[in-house]
């Protein structure tokens, strides 16, 4: 049965049963099967210091999900590679589906800032211009970064 | 009238080959009952960490699914994206 209009005034709830909504066609490229947003830890990989400060905030539609963090380094010194962990779903199998994100603000003296997820993994390591990974020295100490990021899931 | 905070795990999923246990976990208040506002944090657990603090259900589904076989792979597979 089409329904052509709906025209509710409260929440539609489809519940957890698999039910799904088709937009603009039937197949499964049409589907939208999940959608969820809510709070995840932000980490640091094998840093030395304390994370200072973190907000973290996720929204997941479907395959796609958009995360948002701001951490601060504090002034441990680290030589390790800048890696934050934590990401509130598995990244794709695919290196192939391997995106990334971008610094919204950063107070660090390094250009062009990017960051990019590992597949299989929950890790997004942090990229200077050339592809050079920064490490955390390199990024700098008591520096900040806020950052939106991109991904597929599975 | 009584408010309370409830918490509790809304979904335990294993994920892919390494075995990735992703974790939902709702925080729930209510007003004599009846819910006013829910929200939820995530997190992943991969074979190589300590799950001592975790939930006994997560604590179950990880030492189910992880198994030596599981934790070599994985351990495998981090040294291949590390090179």
């Amino acid at each position: 049965m089409a329904i052509t209009r709906l025209n509710y005034t409260t929440d539609i709830d489809l519940g957890t049963n698999s039910l799904a909504l088709l937009l603009g066609g039937t197949g499964s490229v049409n589907t939208l099967d999940d959608y969820e947003e809510g709070t995840w830890t932000l980490g640091l990989e094998a840093y030395a210091g304390t994370v200072s400060s973190s907000v973290t905030r996720y929204t997941k539609i479907g395959r796609l999900v958009v995360i948002v963090g701001r951490v601060n380094l504090d002034g441990t010194a680290d030589a390790d590679d800048f890696q934050i962990n934590g990401l509130p779903f598995t990244v794709s199998t695919s290196s192939s589906n391997v995106f990334g994100g971008y610094p919204t603000y950063s107070n660090s003296a390094q250009d062009q800032i990017t960051l990019l997820t590992s597949n299989n993994n929950t890790v997004a390591s942090v990229y200077s211009k050339n592809g050079t990974a920064l490490t955390y020295d390199s990024f700098g100490a008591s520096k900040q970064l806020r950052f939106m990021l991109m991904y597929f899931t599975d | 009238m009584a408010i309370t905070k409830e918490t509790q795990i809304a979904k335990i999923e294993v994920i892919g080959e390494y075995k990735a246990v992703q974790i939902a976990t709702d925080t729930i208040i209510k007003e004599n009952g009846t819910e006013l506002s829910k929200s939820r944090h995530r997190k992943v657990v991969h074979p190589d960490q300590d799950i001592t603090g975790e939930d006994a259900e997560v604590q179950a589904v990880c030492n189910a699914v992880w198994t030596q076989a599981v934790k070599d792979a994985w351990t495998a597979f981090l040294a291949e994206q590390e090179n």
